[in-house]
């Protein structure tokens, strides 16, 4: 289950993005950053986000 | 005596910023163009990048108490350097109450907007929201699909 937790202390944001693999998640996240208009204080690249994004296979 | 500040977050969701004055027991006023301060910069403190002293007091909007007409008010000021709005306010003697509401640097409204923000925005694209007080004052926001 894809998962997007913010936490908020002090007037600043972390953002962490669970359950999407690859370098999607960034894309997912690009968006509401701009929002922040430069709050954000951490982006810590997870263990998901070096692996494969799952590949789908068209039927035959 | 006036300590005009800006309290650094860029404001662009007024409704969020009105569901997070709410949140605090506040006020957004839309269309109020002068906000309670002083009234005149005694040159005590440096005045916010990209405002001069004409500017102060002036705004597009502003935040008051409901039912205190002694506490100073927040000025939403277009910003000089963005494309939002920046939060101007007068903090002398705690702005006669508004320091109590939104924290010594604003900090208080600020997480609440923020909040506030990433719960509409992700809730417009189809995630089931929550929002937490944690214990160590944090505010978090978890968004699932």
């Amino acid at each position: 289950m894809e998962e997007i937790i913010i936490t908020i202390q002090n007037g600043k944001a972390k953002i962490e993005v669970k359950g999407v693999k690859g370098q999607s998640c960034k894309a997912l996240t690009k968006e509401f950053e701009e929002k922040l208009a430069g709050r954000k204080i951490s982006d810590n690249n997870t263990k998901e986000f070096y692996e494969q994004p799952e590949r789908l296979h068209a039927r035959r | 005596m006036s300590h005009v500040v800006d309290m650094e977050v860029e404001i662009t969701d007024l409704d969020a910023l009105d569901s997070a004055c709410q949140s605090l027991g506040l006020e957004l006023v839309r269309g109020q163009q002068h906000y309670k301060w002083y009234g005149r910069s005694v040159g005590d403190y440096p005045l916010p990048a990209g405002f001069n002293e004409r500017d102060l007091g002036k705004c597009e909007h502003a935040i008051r108490i409901p039912g205190n007409s002694s506490a100073y008010e927040i000025g939403v000021v277009k910003s000089r350097t963005g494309s939002g709005y920046k939060l101007l306010w007068d903090f002398w003697n705690g702005g006669y109450g508004m320091q109590a509401k939104v924290g010594n640097k604003g900090e208080k409204l600020a997480d609440n907007y923020i909040a506030k923000t990433a719960v509409r925005y992700w809730q417009k694209k189809g995630y089931r929201v929550t929002e937490t007080k944690q214990d160590n004052g944090s505010i978090q926001v978890r968004c699932k699909k």
